[in-house]
C-alpha cells in the first residue's frame, strides 16, 4: 500500500513538475516575445529600445509588467509561435488603424511601444 | 539687337509693338517666342551681361514676420536673371494645384493643368530637358533599376522630377537675343515708373533710368512686367499717379498673397532592411530624374492638408548640412551662392560612407510644401528709396496654422504608411511633435521662390490679373512669372512660370 502511494505521489509530482517546467518555458518564451518588438529590433539596438520603453512608460500610465502583459496578450494568445505572429499582425493593424504614439519623435505602433516598455521593465528587474 | 541704355542720349524715346520688362526666365522665354515674327519687341533689362553690385543693390529690401533670406541676394539682377544661380529642378504642378479646395482659403486658379500642358512641353526644351514625361512608369523603362517603396498607391505616390543642366538663360540665349532682327534688348534700362493714360485704364509709357543719370521713355502697344514677383508688385505699387493706390491696385490686392515654398528638414526615415533608393536620391553626376514622396489628391482632401513632397537624403550626408536659411545669409548673392555650394560639398564628402549598410538605411526627409494663400503675407513699400528713387520693397512673410498642420500631418501619414508596409519607421523633428505648437521654427527656409503678389483670379477682389495674365482694369498691361500663381503648388516654380509666360505670349500673339 505504502509503495503504491509512494508511486502515485511520485507520478503526480512528476506530472506537476513537467507542467511547471512547461509553464515556465512557456512563460519565458512569452516574456521574451512580449519584450521583443520584432521590426523595431531590426532598426534600433537594445539600448534604444529600452530608452523608447522608458519614455513610453512616462507618457502613459502603463507602468507594470502585469498591466503591459495584459494589454499585449489581448487577442494575442499564449503559444509562442502564435504570439509572435499575432504581435506582428497587431503592429501592422496599429499602423493601419492609427493606433500609434509619438515617442521622442518616433511614430510607433502602440503594441511595439508597449513591447519596448515591457522590455525596459524586464531589464530593470 | 542690343543697346546699352547708358550710352543713349538722355530722354531717348524707345518705341515698339510690345515691351517686356525684365530679362530673366519669363522675359527671355517670351522674347524668344517672338523671335523673327516681324513684330518690334523691346526687352528691357535693368542690369548688364555681368554682375554689377550697384545694380544688384536695387533689389535690397527689408523683411518682417517669418525669418527670410536677404531680399538683395534672392534674385540676380542681370541679363538671364536668377537662372544665373538656380538649381535646375523641374516638375509640373499637379491637377489639384489648380483646383478650388474647400480646406484651402483662396485656392483655385481660373485655368487648369490641361491649359498649361502645351506650354509645359514648349518650356521643357528651353530648359534643355528630355521629353515632357513625368510618369514613374516611363522613367522605369529608361532606368529599370529604379524602384519605388512598396507603399499604398492610393495614399502615396512618387512625384518625378527632371533636372535642367541647369540652363543659364543669360549665357544660353544671349546670342539669339542679341542677333535677333526684331528683338531689341536694352541693358541698364531700369523701370522706375509706369505711366497710365488720363483714365488710368491703359499704360501710356514707362520711365527707365540708370545710374549714369539717363532717363528714357518707352512706348508700346502692350507691356509685360516680367521682373519677378517682388519687383513686379513693387513697381505697380510705386507707380502712383492717377491710380492713387498704385496701378491695378483698386482692390488692394497688389503685393498681397506673397508665397514661398516651405523647405525644411522634417523627419528621418529608418528602413528595416536595405532598399535600393536609387529612385529617390539625387545623382550629382548624371542629374537623372528622381522622385519625391507625395500624398495623393484623395488623401489631401480627406485630411484637409496642403500639397507637398518629401525628398530623401542619406542621413550621414544630411547631418553635415546647415539649414539653408543659415547658409544663404549674405547680402551679396555670389557669396551666399558660394556658401551654399560649400554646404552641399561638405555633405557630399560623406558620399562614400553612406554606401555602407547602416547609412543606406537612414534618410533625412526634407519637405517642399506649398504655402497656404494668405492676404497678410505681402509686399509693401518702404519709406527708403533706392539709388534711382524707387521706394524699396518691404516683405512681410506670414504663415498660417494650415501650413504647420499640413507639415505635421504629412509626416504622420507617411509614418503610418511606412509602418503599415513594414518598410521602416519615421522620426519627426522636434518642431513637429507638439500638436498645439503652430509656430514655424527659425530653421524654416524657402526655395527662393517668390510667388503670388499679382495673383491670378477672375475676381478683381481676389486677384490682380485675369486668366490671361492681364492686369484687371488695365487694357494693355500684363504680368509674366510666378507672381501670377494663385497657389504655390509643391514643385519649384521655374518650369511652371515659363509655361505660363509662354501661354501669355501665345495669347498676345493671337490677341
Amino acid at each position: 500500500m505504502k509503495r503504491r502511494n509512494f508511486l502515485l505521489v511520485s507520478f503526480f509530482a512528476l506530472v506537476l513538475g513537467l507542467i511547471s517546467l512547461w509553464y515556465l518555458k512557456l512563460k519565458s518564451a512569452t516574456t521574451k516575445a512580449l519584450g521583443y518588438p520584432e521590426e523595431l529590433s531590426e532598426i534600433y539596438d537594445r539600448k534604444t529600445l529600452i530608452h523608447i520603453g522608458n519614455t513610453y512608460r512616462k507618457l502613459t500610465n502603463e507602468n507594470t509588467k502585469n498591466h503591459l502583459e495584459e494589454l499585449l496578450l489581448q487577442d494575442a494568445g499564449m503559444m509562442e509561435t502564435k504570439l509572435k505572429m499575432n504581435l506582428r499582425t497587431k503592429v501592422t493593424d496599429d499602423f493601419r488603424t492609427g493606433n500609434t504614439i509619438l515617442v521622442d519623435g518616433w511614430l510607433l505602433s502602440k503594441t511595439e511601444a508597449r513591447q519596448c516598455a515591457f522590455l525596459s521593465l524586464s531589464e530593470a528587474n | 539687337m542690343h543697346t546699352d541704355a547708358r550710352k543713349l542720349e538722355n530722354n531717348t524715346k524707345i518705341e515698339g509693338d510690345i515691351c517686356i520688362v525684365g530679362a530673366g526666365a519669363a522675359g527671355i522665354s517670351m522674347a524668344l517666342d517672338w523671335n523673327k515674327n516681324g513684330k518690334n519687341v523691346i526687352l528691357l533689362e535693368g542690369g548688364g551681361f555681368e554682375y554689377d553690385n550697384k545694380i544688384q543693390d536695387l533689389y535690397s529690401g527689408n523683411s518682417t514676420g517669418q525669418r527670410y533670406y536677404p531680399l538683395r541676394s534672392c534674385r540676380l539682377h542681370l541679363f538671364g536673371g536668377t537662372t544665373g544661380h538656380w538649381g535646375g529642378m523641374c516638375a509640373p504642378f499637379d491637377p489639384i494645384d489648380f483646383k478650388k479646395r474647400s480646406w484651402v482659403s483662396d485656392s483655385g486658379w481660373p485655368i487648369t493643368l490641361q491649359d498649361l500642358v502645351p506650354f509645359y512641353k514648349k518650356a521643357q526644351s528651353l530648359f534643355e530637358l528630355d521629353t515632357y514625361n513625368y510618369n514613374l512608369h516611363y522613367w522605369q523603362k529608361e532606368y529599370p533599376t529604379i524602384t519605388p517603396f512598396p507603399l499604398d498607391k492610393d495614399i502615396i505616390w512618387s512625384k518625378m522630377w527632371q533636372f535642367s543642366p541647369p540652363t543659364r538663360f543669360g549665357k544660353t540665349y544671349k546670342e539669339t537675343i542679341v542677333k535677333s532682327p526684331n528683338i531689341h534688348l536694352y541693358t541698364y534700362a531700369n523701370l522706375t515708373k509706369i505711366v497710365t493714360n488720363n483714365t488710368a485704364s491703359s499704360i501710356k509709357e514707362l520711365i527707365v533710368k540708370n545710374h549714369e543719370g539717363k532717363t528714357h521713355k518707352v512706348r508700346a502697344k502692350k507691356f509685360v512686367l516680367a521682373c519677378g514677383a517682388i519687383q513686379n508688385a513693387r513697381m505697380l505699387l510705386a507707380s502712383r499717379g492717377l491710380a492713387k493706390k498704385g496701378i491695378g491696385n483698386d482692390n488692394d490686392v497688389v503685393g498681397r498673397y506673397f508665397m514661398e515654398h516651405l523647405e525644411i528638414k522634417s523627419a528621418e526615415l529608418w528602413l528595416r532592411k536595405p532598399f535600393s533608393t536609387e529612385l529617390y536620391i539625387f545623382d550629382y553626376s548624371t542629374r537623372k530624374p528622381r522622385a519625391e514622396l507625395a500624398l495623393t489628391e484623395r488623401i489631401q482632401e480627406e485630411t484637409g492638408i496642403l500639397n507637398g513632397t518629401a525628398s530623401l537624403t542619406p542621413l550621414v550626408m544630411a547631418k553635415q548640412q546647415t539649414p539653408l536659411i543659415d547658409v544663404w545669409n549674405n547680402e551679396d548673392p555670389r557669396k551666399s551662392f558660394d556658401k551654399l555650394v560649400a554646404n552641399f560639398r561638405k555633405s557630399r564628402e560623406q558620399n562614400a560612407s553612406w554606401q555602407n549598410e547602416k547609412g543606406n538605411r537612414a534618410f533625412e526627409l526634407f519637405t517642399r510644401m506649398e504655402q497656404a494663400p494668405n492676404r497678410n503675407s505681402r509686399i509693401t513699400l518702404s519709406n527708403e528709396k533706392d539709388a534711382l528713387g524707387v521706394p524699396r520693397p518691404q516683405l512681410h512673410w506670414e504663415l498660417t496654422h494650415l501650413d504647420k498642420y499640413s507639415l505635421r500631418k504629412f509626416y504622420h501619414i507617411l509614418g503610418l504608411q511606412m509602418g503599415k508596409a513594414g518598410i521602416g519607421r519615421v522620426k519627426l523633428e522636434e518642431f513637429l511633435r507638439d500638436e498645439n505648437d503652430n509656430a514655424m521654427p527659425d530653421e524654416l527656409g524657402g526655395g527662393w521662390h517668390h510667388m503670388g503678389t499679382t495673383r491670378m483670379s477672375e475676381d478683381p477682389n481676389k486677384g490682380v490679373v485675369d486668366a490671361n495674365c492681364k492686369v484687371h482694369g488695365i487694357s494693355n498691361l500684363f504680368i509674366a512669372g510666378s507672381g501670377c500663381f494663385s497657389t504655390a503648388g509643391a514643385p519649384n516654380p521655374t518650369l511652371t512660370l515659363v509655361a505660363l509666360s509662354l501661354r501669355l505670349s501665345d495669347y498676345l500673339k493671337n490677341g
